[in-house]
Parts: C-alpha cells; sequence; structure tokens
C-alpha cells in the first residue's frame, strides 16, 4: 500500500516537521532534506491526477513545495508530513485541472478525442496503463482526485477528508460516481474498438 | 487486462505508473526549487481584498496587451534531451534556459531542439545558455559536443556555443566543439562557423573540412611541452586551415575526428586576414589532444589495445592536466572489463590530475568500480560521498546518493 510506504519513509515525524520548519525559514539543507524526501510521492499523485505525460506536472510540483514552504506554520505536526504534503499536492493539481478546464483547453481535447485523453498523450509503457488513463479522463477533477487518492494512492476517507476539506459521504458519493463512470468508459471503450 | 477491465483494473494499472521523477528530472526539480525558494517565490498572497479584483484586472489587462503583442510569434522551442550509456538506452526529459546537463565517463547524450541536435560526449558539461525561437546559446565548460543546425529560416536564427577560450557563431552546420581548461577546439564538417576568441583575438571563420583551436597562451605555455609551445602560440592569434582530403588519422580510425596538430606546418604563413594556411606540412609529434582523440576513435572503432597503448604513449609524455585527467579515465574505461583493479588505479590518477567536471566524472566512476566490480560498499560509499562533495548539484548526483541508498546509506534515500 502507497500509505505503508509514506509512513516507513516518514522515518520521525517530529524531524520532518523540524526540517519543514527550518526550511520555511530558508534552510536550504531542509529544503532539499524535505523535497527529496517527499517529492516521489508529492510527484506521483500530481502526476496521477493531471496525467503523466502532462505538461505540466513539474509546475506543479514546485508550487506544491512552495506553497509547503510558505504555509509551514499551518502545519501541526499531528497528521504525517507526508499526508499533509500529497494533501497539497492534490489541491495544487485539481486547480491546475480546473484552471485548464476554465481555459476550455480539457473540454476541447476531450471532445476531440472522444472518451477524452489527458492533455499530452501518457508515456505509456503498455496497453492497460494507456487504457487506464483515458478511463481517468472522463472523470471529473473532483471524482479524479478522489479516485487516485483513495483507490490509486491507498489513503482512508478520513486522511482524504484531512487533506482536502470535503465531507466523508461527498467522498463515498465521488467515489462511487468516478467508478461507474470508469466502468461505463471502458465498456464503450471495449465495445467501440475491441 | 486479460479479464474485462474495470476500476479495479484502472487502478491497479495507474499504481505501476508513475512511481516518480527520474533521476534527471529530480535533480532539475530540485535545482528549480532551491532557486525559487531563493528567490523568494511562494503562492499569491491572500487577503487583499478589493485590491485583488483591481489586480486582476490589470493583469488580465496586461496579458491581453502581452498576446497581442505576441501575436503571430513563433513558440518558444522546447529542448529535449536523452542521456544514456554508450550504445544503450537511457533518460529523457526537456531543458529549460539555464539547465546544465552532464554525461558520465561512459554516458553519451543528446540535445533535440526542432531540426537541429547537439550530441554531447561522454564526460562533457553544457549550459542552456540561451533558448528562444530566434537564439539558441550553449555554453561548454567541458568535454565535447557536436552540433547539426539546420535552421528553418536561415538568417533569422543563430545558435552559438561559448567556452572559456572562445564563442562558435552559428550559420547552419555541421561541426564540433571540444574545450578543456586550457583549449577549445573547433572543426567543420558542413558548412561555416565563425569562431571569436574571448580575449581580444580577430574573430575567424572555418569552413567545412578545416578546424581551428583558441587557447589561453600564457596560462598553456607553462603546461604543454616544448615541442608544442609554438602551436600553443599560434592557435591563439590565427585559424589553421587543414586540408578537406581524408587524413591518415581519420582514415585509420574511421572516424571524423577533428583534424589535429600533426600536419600542421611549422612556419605558418599569415594570409590578408591573419588566417594561417598551411603550405608545406611538416611532420610533427601528434599532441596530447591528438593522441586522445585518436584513442577515442580507436575505441569508437572497438579497437581496444590500440587505444589503449595510445593512452600509454599520452601518458608518458608531457601533457596538460585537464588532457591527462580525460586520457586516465578512458583508460580506467578501457581496463573495466579485464582488470576492474588496473581501472580503480586510472580513475584515482585521473582524480589527481583532473579537476571539475574530469575529476567528478572519474570519482563516480571510481565509486561504480568499487561497488560493482571490487565489491567494496565501503569504499564506494565513502567515494560516492566525496562525489556528492564535489558536485551536489551534477547529473550523476541522483544516482550517487542513489548508491548510497543502495549501499545503507539511509540518509541518503528518497
Amino acid at each position: 500500500m502507497a500509505t505503508d510506504r509514506l509512513v516507513a519513509l516518514e522515518g520521525g515525524r517530529s524531524e520532518g516537521h523540524q526540517r519543514l520548519v527550518d526550511a520555511a525559514g530558508g534552510d536550504e539543507a531542509a529544503v532539499r532534506w524535505l523535497y527529496r524526501r517527499h517529492v516521489d510521492a508529492v510527484f506521483r499523485c500530481v502526476a496521477r491526477i493531471l496525467g503523466p505525460g502532462d505538461g505540466d506536472v513539474e509546475d506543479v510540483v514546485q508550487q506544491v513545495f512552495l506553497a509547503a514552504l510558505d504555509g509551514a506554520e499551518r502545519f501541526d505536526g499531528r497528521s504525517k508530513l507526508s499526508t499533509w504534503l500529497v494533501g497539497i499536492a492534490s489541491r495544487k493539481a485539481l486547480d491546475a485541472v480546473r484552471a485548464r478546464s476554465r481555459r476550455g483547453r480539457w473540454s476541447k481535447i476531450t471532445e476531440l478525442v472522444g472518451l477524452g485523453r489527458p492533455a499530452a498523450p501518457p508515456d505509456a509503457r503498455h496497453d492497460s496503463i494507456d487504457e487506464a488513463e483515458r478511463a481517468l479522463a472522463v472523470l471529473t477533477p473532483e471524482q479524479r482526485q478522489v479516485f487516485v487518492l483513495h483507490s490509486v494512492e491507498g489513503y482512508t476517507f478520513k486522511e482524504i477528508q484531512e487533506m482536502t476539506g470535503t465531507g466523508i459521504s461527498t467522498l463515498h458519493a465521488r467515489l462511487k460516481a468516478a467508478r461507474a463512470r470508469i466502468d461505463g468508459a471502458l465498456e464503450a471503450l471495449d465495445g467501440g474498438t475491441r | 487486462m486479460t479479464a474485462r477491465p474495470n476500476h479495479e483494473s484502472v487502478a491497479a494499472a495507474l499504481r505501476e505508473l508513475p512511481r516518480g521523477p527520474d533521476e534527471l528530472t529530480k535533480a532539475r526539480m530540485e535545482k528549480r526549487l532551491l532557486a525559487a525558494a531563493r528567490a523568494g517565490e511562494t503562492r499569491p498572497e491572500r487577503g487583499r481584498g478589493p485590491w485583488l479584483a483591481a489586480g486582476i484586472g490589470v493583469v488580465a489587462l496586461a496579458a491581453a496587451i502581452a498576446l497581442w503583442v505576441r501575436a503571430g510569434e513563433p513558440e518558444a522551442p522546447v529542448a529535449r534531451f536523452e542521456v544514456r550509456d554508450v550504445g544503450a538506452a537511457g533518460q529523457r526529459g526537456t531543458l529549460e534556459e539555464g539547465s546544465v546537463l552532464r554525461t558520465g565517463a561512459q554516458e553519451e547524450a543528446d540535445i533535440r531542439i526542432a531540426d537541429s541536435r547537439v550530441h554531447l560526449a561522454p564526460g562533457t558539461e553544457v549550459r542552456i545558455a540561451h533558448l528562444s525561437p530566434e537564439r539558441l546559446s550553449l555554453e561548454l565548460t567541458t568535454g565535447e559536443v557536436e552540433v547539426e543546425f539546420h535552421p528553418r529560416n536561415r538568417g533569422e536564427e543563430h545558435l552559438d556555443v561559448t567556452s572559456a577560450h572562445a564563442r562558435v557563431e552559428v550559420v547552419g552546420t555541421v561541426f564540433r566543439v571540444r574545450a578543456d581548461a586550457a583549449h577549445t577546439e573547433v572543426a567543420v564538417s558542413e558548412g561555416r562557423v565563425r569562431v571569436v576568441p574571448r580575449h581580444g583575438e580577430a574573430p575567424r571563420f572555418v569552413s567545412a573540412g578545416e578546424s581551428t583551436e583558441v587557447g589561453e597562451a600564457r596560462a598553456a605555455a607553462t603546461e604543454v611541452a616544448p615541442a608544442e609551445e609554438l602551436r600553443t602560440g599560434e592557435v591563439t592569434e590565427v585559424a589553421r586551415t587543414t586540408e578537406t582530403e581524408p587524413r591518415p588519422e581519420s582514415s585509420e580510425s574511421g572516424s571524423s575526428e577533428p583534424v589535429l596538430a600533426e600536419n600542421e606546418p611549422t612556419e605558418p604563413e599569415s594570409t590578408d586576414n591573419g588566417a594561417v594556411t598551411p603550405e608545406s606540412p611538416a611532420p610533427r609529434p601528434p599532441s596530447a589532444r591528438a593522441l586522445l582523440a585518436r584513442a577515442r576513435a580507436q575505441q569508437r572503432a572497438h579497437d581496444y589495445p590500440a587505444a589503449a597503448a595510445t593512452l600509454e604513449g599520452l601518458l608518458a609524455g608531457r601533457a596538460p592536466a585537464g588532457v591527462r585527467a580525460e586520457a586516465l579515465v578512458l583508460l580506467g574505461d578501457l581496463r573495466l572489463r579485464d582488470d576492474p583493479a588496473a581501472a580503480a588505479r586510472a580513475y584515482e590518477d585521473a582524480i589527481v590530475a583532473g579537476s571539475g567536471a574530469s575529476r567528478s566524472n572519474a570519482l563516480f566512476s571510481l565509486a561504480r568500480v568499487e561497488e560493482r566490480r571490487l565489491g567494496d560498499p565501503g569504499r564506494a560509499r565513502e567515494t560516492y560521498r566525496r562525489y556528492l562533495q564535489e558536485a551536489p548539484e551534477g547529473a550523476l548526483a541522483a544516482q550517487a546518493r542513489a548508491a548510497l541508498c543502495r549501499l545503507g546509506d539511509t540518509t541518503s534515500c528518497p
């Protein structure tokens, strides 16, 4: 489970919290520590919400770490630092998707390709991943967020609630809708291409 | 998927990709983050109330003006790179202005921008100094690049390569630039380039089949062998034109190595524009750099015994420190297959002889041998740490950290 791995990587909350405070205070070594410790998890979360081949992933990852430095005082140490960062990552990724929707880019691309592929074609190594990416593209940003965090990353609803501020019943409903939408899209894809 | 795919198989497939950014991407992102943190970049400030709406309006107006002004301008080019072990598939990504790309002792890389290509030989460091539709500027710190520049709009697109000694301005051509601490050599295969020495000498044009060399006369004169002193003095002021016929060295190696000192004139004759044309080529001992180029060509031709013999000959004589370090690293690479201990000794000698990127590459190569061929994880850890101390943001730094993590240094684990 992704959660287990993140807990293992955490290594000690107090150290992580202290490093965050140091990093926010301008300590470059602490910035490096924070980045190296958590970049994989943050990148993974952002890439799964935006799509791995998306050209904005790196920018959003950068925004996540800068936001963490800027808002370090709001981390109270009660949750895991990794969970807090992934929460920021999911919100930033969601913001990016919404911004794109506002610009009409996302919907235009979706129209162009029928089911809607990610903005940039994923660097897929397997058909199954390519197919999964196509399926994910049919979700709304909010559905995508909860599907990625719960079904892919393995976070609990309580953790996702802490990350996003969304109520658990809403998260349940979004996940249910997401699953139904993916299944429907895959059926359509199956009928259309096989 | 064998069964009908559903949301569970979608989730399972997504868990496989992506696991995280590749090492080069990580290093690039880390550098960007540190730069942004240093500059005090943060998210937009909040709580500005009514000012926010006004601000948005101003920004929107500015953006509209900018869009109007920029309408019709070509999009910024994208510099894509691939770094790989020699002859193998490798890591890919994009570079931006300010990015530095380094190749290890056994790596090579390509940067592609539109229809043009820049090939980085092993042990090369290049910085993208400027990247725009009109101009691409590369800074060659050390090593060798081969450039194929094919502008879509000739005369409107420019490329230049700057080293410590010269700037090479390109019109549209294929050429090679090699730089170390003492010299910069330029050899042109197609078209023509303009070489502008950085220390006051007059610019010169170099055409297809010709090569030239620019160096630091006073600094280099203390390092080179007596037989090369004249040559070093010459090259700071002149462009040496060489014959366009295939040279013996090239035909032996089957490569297109830049034409070097062996057949150069002993008494160069100045032309009107200050260039020197060889009139009566007299045999001279090959320079250390020529020997290194020959050894590389022999290595590429898989003639390893000949390459080793060439390098031993080079190392037996006098050579600039940078060339000596490069030769030792190459010798280490050649020894690696049959005698890892000898390879390690060569890398150690290169560490002593070299500086900058060549020294860092030697450190990394030594650490790899200690880890993988000599089975000495303790020494390997120490050497990887030395590498990271010297090149904490190098392209191999992430690999060094991964190796340290692999060797039990948990503080280096991501």
